[in-house]
């Protein structure tokens, strides 16, 4: 039997040099310099800001279930609540399942009262068996009101009783909505009921990941996609909130040292993720719906959204978006790729003549675009049945990319050089070949 | 007289020229050269080994009919006796351990029990673990054609850092033989065991490949990993089987025990026929008696693999560092890759290749498209590069189960082979090639490991607990480690909550540790030249003494002048130089004791602390190694504990030996220096895993002149005790070192050189061994 106790006092002898120690867990900064960007907490926040009660928990309860007990806090938010500019009452099932639809989503959305928000507070962000869901905040409608709960675990033992009620909680709803849950809420919770051996309750469940959709979007416009950079554009301000990095931290002191002022900040930080998604939610939705553009003024906005429109095939709407866009500026190199783009929807839909004005416009800019020989060559061919122009259209082309400069250029840059003179080369041998009758290359 | 043999035994720079004539006019067979071998007297021994008949044997009834017919296809229509008895134990539920010589068709040991469980049991899964990445590409493609053959829903993938993100959940869900490595496993795999429930829900085998890899530092750290396995799998309630083959070793079932934690039956006896084998043990000649310098055994190396590939004799040649294989190509290229020659019939293989290159390089010698390859001992483990003709090992690999291996990579199953040891001048290599009846005679080494390691077994703890919350009665390979999890709960990584333990800290610990290491601390070396990169990785034991300011560090055969090391950042920054020297740092070694565990007379092992300086360093000239400058570093001192054998010289008659006290403390240096090296040759493992100090016995840490051979390990990897005893054969061999080299004063292949050290070391190893 090895004598762990002798070796342990060694290492204990040997952790007091700084030199030798390999064992730490990664303290960059200190709890209390993590922690003090915390300290003024918001104060007049009525809707969002709780009350803190015993052990530094908000107002909640205890509640048991078969396996122990947990904690759980709720709150409400009535019809007139606006969440920034966002009044969160309006939500509309209906519209949801449209935008989902738009966005090649399959699940079935149903009732708006089975539709349940969801995020979490994980002791890490790694991924792994070894990460635990501490706090789970689900929201919900009730007839004209917003509720929220959430799952509290006020040490490791509680977990498997905070899952059986989340579980059951589960139960009532069809969809799940989350904000990158689809990476990371979902499996985290999945490997919890997995290693609580209780049934998954996301096998039955719906699940409609926001994230993805803010990204088509909103990126062109806005660039970050994370949940409170979405929350400018509800014009919602949190004011002081926890960093997610330092959300473990906060949970472990207070497993440590109970009670600890900054839980509740937690709890406020949760209570925000989900009313944001929520409202986030009806926002996306409001911008793709019938009523819009109305919620959108930046051309970015607009041409992302014509993108979208376009990938389902919505023409009609798709067209006018991008022409509200280009009507409003778009910076280069997406003013080029909105023009490229409607000129093939209006190929599609048999606007020929308009298709091929765009691509003449195109072929004026200084910024080249092969869909715009292309799309001519193709126009004279094929419309005008006038081989010789279309010949000339990639002519045309081709002299103009021999006129780029061979050197300098970056790999990629070089890289679709090569690659437009070659599709250019071989649609122009395609029709050398449709007039000589052989092909192009065996006149030499 | 032949001209060809006065050639190998002569020194004579006339005498190659003729050997390189001869080739090009009379190329000659691989018998006829062999007689010239035999007549070198370089040769210390021919060793002949007789050819042997395979036994075969039927076919099991009760292998499944699918699987006979895919074994038909392949023209297997017997079994070896090893293959059939390995299905049995598997059929019977037994773990096994197959140990057989190379080329011996020992996958299919492990290959038939499985794909016959599949076959019978859809659901069945099996992991196989291969100690390389290269490894387990090997074996991938094989066990695919058998997987297809049979049935093609078998799925058979490899998972590793290689696998796509996107192919990783269909190898998840679809594979039902997942091939990997202990690495993924401790990284990938456990710490995302949900993913996996389909595997470790119906995991019935695990494949444990080169059973002898998992031995010191890397063995413990498995050893560990399989107790996480263990508590996953239990947690799943499967209960899988292991089939461990190994490479001739002393202890495979002890080890196959120690690794896994469950009974092992040993299967022992190859059924498989090999061809006759003719080994020779060559030293080369002496060209300064006093001094005791040998010719060099590179050079050696290159004019005798050279002389069987003028011949078109293939070969390979294995060197014990990646520097010299380099070398090694270079000069072999130079030599053979002229005149009508094509290129690449010689190539270089070792690790830092691209796989892609070392595919290649197989298949050319699968071929035979490429004729000689120099290779480290990448190539030593079951690689299938075909069978080659001759293999030559430039010095000795340091284990008799390496030689073995190695030797081995040469011979068919008929036919004969010949093998050729070329000794270096180190004490290690001058023994075995002067004593050749040891390394034939003796077992080969033990694959020593302790798991319990507190270092190990921390990190361990750490991984098992993130994996699944540690139960307060649960034992963690058989010991109650409530001590060790107390630890691991003041440090802040796990918090106890009700009758459990559970992980608390936002980082994932088995990104940050090893396998491969003690330590999980490493220092980066950052490239500064151009735009920062860094390019490459040095462990924190050897950081001092490699990576020192003003220190040349290799990488790749470029040289890099360290020109900053930044301790608390672990970080080295390099800038690259094109220097002639190299350097050599000097390091201070102090050892006291802590414990003594056990006593006889003068020989003692227990626990000790050791504490390194690295205080200066030496800056010798590349090819020539003359010393061409120095200087002082003042970096910290680094400490550990360990376990140690030592052994007193009686202070009295220490003092009364009739000599100078330098020449007493020189002769000191001297014993410890031999016995160091010895001590290799008796434990299975490598200089580097030991370390060897002295104390005069006059700054009063110890009353008695002591030398003390450490695990050079912190918490030790278990190898004092059996050196404690296995003292006397090991201190008898180190007399016979000393006593049979042909130097006057000591030179590197005994007590190394200074005036009167062999006297001294041989009067003090009579005083010790009479004590």
């Amino acid at each position: 039997m090895p004598d762990f106790a002798k070796a342990l006092k060694r290492l204990r002898d040997r952790d007091r040099q700084p030199y030798l120690t390999g064992l730490s867990p990664v303290a960059a900064f200190s709890l209390s310099e993590q922690l003090q960007f915390l300290k003024p907490l918001p104060s007049n926040r009525t809707t969002t800001n709780v009350p803190v009660f015993q052990e530094g928990l908000p107002a909640g309860e205890s509640e048991s279930t078969s396996f122990g007990s947990h904690y759980v806090v709720r709150k409400s938010f009535a019809d007139d609540y606006y969440h920034g500019k966002v009044r969160l009452s309006r939500f509309c099932s209906g519209e949801l399942q449209q935008l989902m639809k738009l966005m090649k989503q399959r699940a079935e959305v149903g009732e708006r009262d089975r539709i349940v928000f969801l995020d979490t507070e994980t002791t890490g962000v790694h991924g792994g068996t070894g990460i635990c869901p501490f706090l789970v905040g689900v929201g919900h409608f009730s007839g004209s009101d917003f509720k929220m709960i959430q799952y509290f675990i006020r040490d490791f033992d509680e977990e498997p009783s905070m899952l059986l009620a989340l579980g059951e909680f589960l139960t009532n709803f069809d969809l799940v909505v989350t904000y990158n849950g689809a990476t990371f809420d979902v499996p985290l919770l999945e490997t919890r009921f997995t290693l609580a051996r209780l049934d998954n309750p996301f096998e039955r469940l719906g699940h409609f990941d926001l994230l993805n959709t803010a990204r088509r979007l909103w990126r062109n416009g806005h660039g970050s996609c994370r949940l409170i950079a979405m929350e400018r554009l509800m014009s919602f301000m949190r004011g002081p909130d926890v960093p997610g990095a330092a959300i473990p931290r906060v949970y472990f002191d207070f497993l440590q040292h109970r009670p600890t002022p900054q839980l509740a900040a937690i709890f406020t930080h949760n209570t925000y993720d989900v009313v944001s998604l929520a409202a986030l939610t009806l926002h996306a939705c409001d911008c793709v719906g019938v009523a819009a553009p109305a919620a959108l003024d930046d051309p970015l906005d607009l041409y992302s959204l014509a993108r979208v429109l376009e990938n389902s095939a919505n023409w009609r709407r798709s067209i006018s978006l991008y022409e509200m866009a280009l009507g409003g500026g778009l910076p280069e190199p997406t003013r080029t790729k909105a023009l490229e783009n409607l000129s093939v929807i209006y190929r599609r839909i048999g606007d020929n003549q308009r298709s091929f004005e765009i691509c003449e416009e195109l072929m004026r800019s200084d910024v080249f675009s092969l869909l715009a020989y292309e799309g001519a060559a193709i126009h004279h061919e094929r419309i005008e049945s006038d081989v010789e122009a279309a010949l000339q259209v990639i002519e045309v082309g081709l002299k103009r990319l021999d006129g780029f400069p061979h050197v300098g250029l970056a790999d990629a840059e070089s890289g679709s050089l090569k690659r437009w003179r070659a599709l250019l080369r071989s649609r122009w041998e395609r029709l050398q070949q449709k007039v000589i009758g052989f092909p192009a290359s065996e006149i030499a | 007289m032949a001209a060809t043999g006065v050639i190998l035994t002569s020194m004579r720079p006339a005498s190659q020229l003729v050997l390189k004539d001869v080739a090009l006019t009379r190329p000659s067979s691989l018998s006829e050269f062999l007689g010239e071998l035999k007549q070198s007297e370089s040769v210390s021994r021919y060793h002949y080994i007789p050819p042997r008949e395979p036994r075969l044997l039927e076919i099991p009834s009760t292998l499944d009919a699918r699987v006979r017919r895919v074994l038909e296809g392949r023209g297997i229509l017997k079994l070896y006796s090893h293959q059939l008895e390995s299905f049995e134990f598997a059929r019977a539920g037994k773990n096994m351990v197959v140990v057989t010589p190379t080329a011996s068709g020992k996958t299919l040991c492990y290959n038939l029990p499985v794909l016959q469980r599949i076959v019978e049991n859809p659901d069945a899964r099996a992991l196989f673990l291969y100690p390389t990445k290269a490894l387990t590409y090997d074996q991938l493609d094989d066990l695919m054609s058998w997987a297809n053959a049979l049935d093609r829903a078998i799925g058979v993938y490899s998972y590793d850092g290689d696998t796509p993100q996107d192919a990783r959940a269909a190898v998840r869900s679809r594979g039902h033989i997942i091939l990997s490595n202990p690495d993924m496993l401790h990284k990938g795999i456990l710490p995302h065991h949900t993913k996996w429930t389909r595997l470790f829900e119906n995991l019935q085998f695990v494949v444990l490949d080169e059973l002898h890899t998992y031995r010191g530092v890397f063995g413990s750290h498995v050893a560990n990993l399989f107790r996480r396995l263990e508590r996953i799998c239990r947690f799943y309630g499967s209960r899988p089987q292991f089939i461990c083959t190994s490479a001739t070793i002393a202890n495979p079932k002890d080890l196959a025990e120690r690794l896994t934690g469950r009974p092992f039956e040993l299967i022992g006896e190859s059924g498989a026929g090999e061809g006759e084998k003719h080994v020779f043990f060559y030293n080369p000649p002496v060209v300064n008696r006093q001094l005791g310098i040998r010719r060099s055994y590179i050079q050696e190396a290159k004019h005798i693999a050279g002389a069987f590939l003028k011949r078109k004799i293939p070969a390979i040649v294995f060197a014990n560092s990646r520097l010299i294989t380099e070398i090694l190509v270079r000069y072999l290229k130079d030599e053979l890759e002229r005149g009508p020659t094509p290129e690449d019939v010689i190539v270089g293989y070792r690790g830092g290749y691209l796989p892609n290159e070392r595919r290649q390089i197989e298949r050319g010698l699968r071929n035979g498209r490429i004729r000689g390859v120099v290779s480290t001992n990448a190539l030593e483990l079951g690689i299938d590069i075909g069978s080659l003709d001759v293999a030559v090992l430039a010095g000795y690999p340091g284990t008799i189960a390496s030689t073995w291996q190695r030797m081995g990579r040469a011979g068919r199953r008929s036919g004969m082979s010949v093998a050729v040891m070329i000794a270096s001048s180190t004490p290690l290599d001058q023994y075995i090639v002067n004593h050749p009846e040891y390394f034939l005679n003796q077992p080969p080494e033990m694959g020593l490991i302790n798991p319990e390691n507190i270092q190990v077994l921390l990190n361990h703890l750490q991984c098992a607990t993130f994996e699944l919350p540690f139960e307060e009665s649960e034992r963690f390979g058989g010991h109650d480690v409530t001590e060790v999890l107390e630890y691991l709960a003041e440090r802040g990584f796990i918090h106890r909550a009700g009758s459990k333990w559970h992980w608390t800290s936002d980082s994932y610990p088995a990104d940050s540790i090893s396998l491969r290491s003690v330590s999980s601390d490493n220092f980066v070396v950052v490239e500064t030249t151009g735009d920062a990169r860094i390019i490459g990785e040095v462990d924190f034991s050897s950081a001092y003494s490699t990576v020192h300011e003003k220190a040349i560090y290799l990488h790749q055969g470029q040289q890099y002048y360290v020109h900053q090391l930044d301790i608390p950042e672990r970080r080295a920054y390099v800038r690259q130089v094109d220097s002639d020297y190299f350097t050599d740092a000097i390091t201070h070694t102090k050892v006291k004791v802590l414990e003594t565990m056990e006593t006889t007379a003068s020989h003692n092992h227990g626990e000790v602390h050791v504490s390194h300086q690295v205080v200066g360093f030496k800056k010798i000239k590349f090819f020539t190694t003359e010393n061409v400058g120095s200087g002082d570093l003042n970096l910290p001192v680094q400490e550990m504990h360990t376990t140690s054998y030592w052994v007193t010289v009686s202070r009295d008659r220490f003092e009364s030996l009739p000599f100078s006290t330098t020449e007493r403390l020189n002769g000191l240096h001297g014993l410890a220096y031999a016995l160091a090296n010895l001590s290799c040759v008796f434990l299975m493992c490598d200089r580097r895993d030991i370390g060897s100090a002295v104390d005069a016995g006059v700054d009063g840490l110890a009353f008695q002149p002591t030398i003390f051979i450490y695990d050079n390990f912190p918490g030790g990897i278990g190898m004092s005790r059996p050196l404690y005893e296995i003292r006397q054969p090991a201190l008898a061999a180190t007399k016979q070192l000393i006593e049979s080299c042909s130097c006057d004063d000591g030179c590197p292949s005994c007590v190394g050189p200074a005036s009167r050290a062999k006297e001294v070391a041989l009067a003090i190893l009579d005083v010790v061994t009479n004590a």
